[in-house]
C-alpha cells in the first residue's frame, strides 16, 4: 500500500485524545475483590514509572523520585488491601503538587462500563459552598426537585447519610496551599451524591428559605443527554442547551454545555448558526469540568477569523500549539463566517480544565469578556493508563499556558467582573453572574462588532 | 503500506543509538539506492505496480486508555488521490484526504480544514505510491548514514531528503532488506512531533509484502495497528468522495 497511509497522523490522534478534565476524579472506590500483593507491587512500579517516563518536567520539579519509591513502596510490600496501593500511589503523585494526577478505583469505572439494567439517574440539582455553606444553586425545570419546592439558595445539610459540615471541616486539616483543590474535589463529590439509579431517591434535609429544617426524599429523574463511551472512561451524560434571549440589545443566545466531547461540537455550530444575528452570546461553562483539550480549536474558530494560538502543551519533547481553527462551512456545505458579536463567558469554581483553557484564550485574546467567580485552576493535559491491578492512572503529560505564556494551573481564570455567589440573591431568584454578562452585552451595543449592529 | 505509526524522538533516539558500535560505524556502508532496490525486490515492488488502487482496512489499539479504532484507508495510483478514515469510540470519525492537488482533514473536534503549508506538502508528498517503495520523485536524495539496530534487528539507516525540504529516515534490514522501523517529523495543525514507528510481521498481501503491525509509544501509551484486510484494485469513484464540508472548501472562489 502507498506511503499515502503514513497520513495515519498519529500526533492529531493522540492530541485529540489527550483530555484535560476533572470529570473522572468524582469517581469513588467500591469494595474489592482478589487481593494479589504481587499485582499491587506491579501496579505501584507502573504508575511510578509511567510518570517518571511521562511527566513533562524530566527533572520531576527537583523532587528525589527514586527516594519517593523507595520511602512509600513498602506500604504496599507490607500492605493488605487495594487501598494500601491507592494511598501510596496517591501520595508518590501528590508530592507533585499538580492537578490530573490520580488513581480511579477499576472497580468503579468497570462497573461503569458495564451493562446495567439501571439507568443512570440524578436529582437536578447543582451544589456549590457559598460562605461555608452548601447551598443550591440550580433547580433544573421539569425535575421532581422542582416539584418538590426546592429552590436556589436553599442549604444541604445533609445528603443520606453524610453530614456536610463534618466534611468541609475536613478540609480545613487540608495545607492551605491544597485547599482550593480539596474543595473542588469535595464539591464534586457531593454533588455525586445527588446521583444514582434513575427511580432511586436521596435523602436531603435542607434549610429553606426561612431557614427552616426540611427533611426531603428527592426522587432521582433519568439522567438527560447523550450517553458516550470513551475509552477507559465510564459512560458519561453529554449535555447541551442553547436558548435565544430578547433583550433591548436585540437577542442574546446563551449556551451551556457539561463536558467537552464531540457531541457538542455539531449542536455548537448548530447554535452559533441560530445566533449569527444576535448581539453577543454567553457561553456558561459554571461547572464545566473540561474533557478533550484539541475541541477548544475547533469551537474558538467560531470566533476567530484567524488561525490565533490559544495556548502552548509543553511536554517532554516537544511543543505543541492549539490553535483557533476558523470555521468557513458548515457540515451541510454551506458557506460560513466566524461570528463577529461580543462574546461573554461565564465560570465558576468548577470550571475546570479544557474550560479553563478556552476561556483564559478568549480573555486574554480580548474576544471574549469574563463573569463569575475564580475557575479551579486545574488545567493540565492529562492521559489515562490501566495498571496490572485495574485501577487507572491518570497522569499529567504536558504543561500548559495561555496566550502570553502565564500558567492556568494554579491561577485559573481570573473574571474581568467577578461575581460573588451569594445566597439571598439565589434565593430571590436571582442569577447575577449570567445577568452580569447579559447586562455588559445589551451595554456594548452602541459599540457592538457585531452583524446586527 | 508501509507505515501507520510513530513513536517521539526520544524514543528513536535511545533505540538507534545504544547498539552503535565502533566496529560498525567503520564499516563501509552500502549506497542508499541498493538498499532501496534490494527492499522493493523483497516486498514484491513490481507486483505493486501492476495494481490501480488499494484498500487497507486496519485496527489501532490504545490498551492502556481502553481505547481502539477502526482504520480504512484508499489510495488510487494513477491520481495519487487518498482517502483514509478513523473511527475512535466515543470521538467519531477522523478523516484526511488528497485529490490529487489539496490535500484536506475533517475531524470531530478541529472541524473541516484544508491542509496548508508543510503540512499540506507532507500530505502530498505522501500520497504518492512510489513513495512505498521509496522510489518517488518526491525523494530527491537518499543516503545511508549508519549501519545500526532498531526493533531488535541490525540494520542500515537511509536519511531521505524530500522535495519539500523535509527528511525522513528508514532502516533497512541487513539480512532480507525490509524496512524495520521509520522515523521523521509529523507536521500537524499543533505543531511537530518526531516520530518513530517500528514495522513487524510483514505478510504477503496478494503478491506484495507488507508490515502487518506497527507500534510506537508517545507520551506512556503503546500503540499499535494491525492490518485486517487488504484489497487491490477494488476502490471505486465514489468510495473517494469527500464530504459536503470539503467540497465545498475545495470549490474554487
Amino acid at each position: 500500500m502507498s506511503n499515502a497511509f503514513k497520513r495515519l497522523r498519529i500526533g492529531q490522534v493522540i492530541s485529540t485524545v489527550v483530555a484535560s478534565g476533572l470529570f473522572a476524579s468524582a469517581i469513588s472506590a467500591q469494595s474489592t475483590n482478589g487481593y494479589d500483593r504481587a499485582l499491587e507491587l506491579a501496579s505501584f512500579d507502573t504508575a511510578w514509572v509511567r510518570v517518571r517516563d511521562s511527566y513533562y518536567d524530566a527533572t520531576m520539579r527537583g523532587l528525589n523520585w527514586v527516594g519517593l519509591r523507595d520511602s512509600l513502596r513498602p506500604f504496599v510490600e507490607h500492605g493488605n488491601s487495594r487501598e494500601d496501593t491507592r494511598h501510596a500511589i496517591s501520595t508518590l503523585l501528590s508530592r507533585l503538587g499538580e492537578s490530573h494526577f490520580g488513581v480511579l478505583p477499576g472497580d468503579a469505572m468497570d462497573a461503569g462500563a458495564a451493562p446495567t439494567s439501571d439507568r443512570a439517574g440524578d436529582a437536578g440539582l447543582e451544589l456549590r459552598f457559598v460562605d461555608s455553606a452548601l447551598v443550591i444553586t440550580r433547580v433544573e425545570a421539569g425535575t421532581p426537585a422542582k416539584t418538590l419546592g426546592i429552590h436556589p439558595g436553599w442549604v444541604v445539610e445533609e445528603i443520606d447519610t453524610l453530614r456536610v459540615l463534618e466534611s468541609l471541616r475536613a478540609t480545613g486539616k487540608v495545607a492551605t496551599s491544597a485547599r482550593r483543590f480539596a474543595l473542588v474535589r469535595l464539591t464534586l463529590n457531593l454533588n455525586g451524591r445527588l446521583t444514582g439509579p434513575a427511580g432511586g431517591t436521596v435523602r436531603l434535609v435542607l434549610r429553606d428559605g426561612t431557614n427552616a429544617r426540611r427533611e426531603l426524599r428527592v426522587p432521582l429523574r433519568e439522567t438527560p443527554g447523550q450517553v458516550i463511551e470513551y475509552g477507559a472512561l465510564p459512560p458519561m451524560h453529554v449535555r447541551f442547551e442553547s436558548q435565544r434571549l430578547t433583550s433591548s440589545a436585540g437577542c442574546v443566545g446563551v449556551i451551556r454545555f457539561n463536558i467537552f466531547m464531540t457531541p457538542v461540537m455539531p449542536q455548537f455550530e448548530d447554535a452559533m448558526s441560530g445566533m449569527r444575528d444576535c448581539s453577543g452570546v454567553v457561553l456558561d461553562l459554571r461547572g464545566n469540568l473540561g474533557g478533550l483539550g484539541a475541541m477548544i480549536m475547533g469551537m474558538s474558530g467560531h470566533f476567530f477569523a484567524t488561525a490565533e494560538t490559544l495556548g502552548t502543551m509543553r511536554l517532554r519533547e516537544a511543543t505543541m500549539r492549539y490553535v483557533a481553527m476558523p470555521v468557513r462551512v458548515s457540515r451541510s456545505g454551506q458557506p460560513l463566517q466566524p461570528y463577529e458579536g461580543r462574546v461573554a463567558i461565564v465560570v465558576d469554581e468548577m470550571s475546570a480544565s479544557t474550560t479553563e483553557i478556552l476561556a483564559a484564550a478568549l480573555q486574554r485574546l480580548g474576544r471574549a469578556r469574563v463573569f463569575g467567580s475564580p475557575s479551579a485552576g486545574q488545567a493540565l493535559p492529562a492521559l489515562l493508563t490501566r495498571l496490572p491491578n485495574g485501577d487507572r492512572l491518570m497522569y499529567v503529560i504536558a504543561d500548559f499556558s495561555g496566550p502570553g505564556g502565564s500558567r492556568i494551573e494554579g491561577a485559573g481564570v481570573i473574571p474581568d467582573e467577578p461575581t460573588t455567589l451569594s445566597r439571598r440573591a439565589l434565593l430571590d431568584g436571582h442569577d447575577e453572574a449570567l445577568e452580569s454578562a447579559l447586562k455588559w452585552i445589551e451595554s456594548q451595543r452602541h459599540h457592538s462588532r457585531g452583524p446586527g449592529h | 503500506m508501509n507505515v501507520f505509526v510513530r513513536r517521539l524522538g526520544w524514543a528513536a533516539a535511545a533505540l538507534s543509538l545504544s547498539f552503535v558500535t565502533t566496529d560498525a560505524r567503520a564499516q563501509a556502508l552500502p549506497d542508499a539506492k541498493e538498499l532501496i532496490a534490494k527492499y522493493g525486490k523483497a516486498v514484491g515492488g513490481d507486483n505493486w505496480k501492476a495494481h490501480k488502487s488499494a484498500r487497507m482496512k486496519a485496527t489501532m489499539e490504545m490498551p492502556g486508555a481502553g481505547l481502539r479504532a477502526d482504520i480504512e484507508a484508499m489510495n488510487v495510483f494513477s491520481t495519487r488521490a487518498m482517502l483514509m478514515k478513523t473511527d475512535i469510540p466515543g470521538i467519531g470519525s477522523m478523516m484526511q484526504g488528497f485529490d490529487g492537488t489539496t490535500a484536506w482533514s475533517k475531524d470531530p473536534t478541529m472541524g473541516a480544514r484544508l491542509l496548508q503549508g508543510a503540512e499540506g506538502e507532507q500530505a502530498a508528498e505522501e500520497a504518492d505510491p512510489d513513495a512505498s517503495l521509496r522510489v518517488s520523485a518526491n525523494i530527491v536524495k537518499s543516503e545511508t548514514v549508519e549501519k545500526t539496530n532498531m526493533n531488535n534487528v541490525d540494520c542500515y539507516k537511509v536519511k531521505h531528503t524530500w522535495k519539500s525540504g523535509r527528511i525522513t529516515h528508514d532502516c533497512f534490514s541487513v539480512t532480507d532488506g525490509l524496512i524495520v522501523a521509520t522515523m521523521m517529523k509529523q507536521t500537524g495543525p499543533m505543531g511537530e512531533l518526531d516520530v518513530t514507528q517500528l514495522l513487524n510481521e510483514y505478510k504477503d498481501f496478494g503478491g506484495v509484502k507488507r508490515a502487518s503491525t506497527t507500534s510506537f509509544s508517545m507520551m506512556g501509551q503503546d500503540i499499535k495497528t494491525t492490518v485486517t484486510s487488504w484489497e487491490w484494485d477494488t476502490v471505486k469513484p465514489e468510495d473517494m468522495e469527500p464530504p459536503a464540508d470539503i467540497k465545498a472548501l475545495l470549490k474554487k472562489p
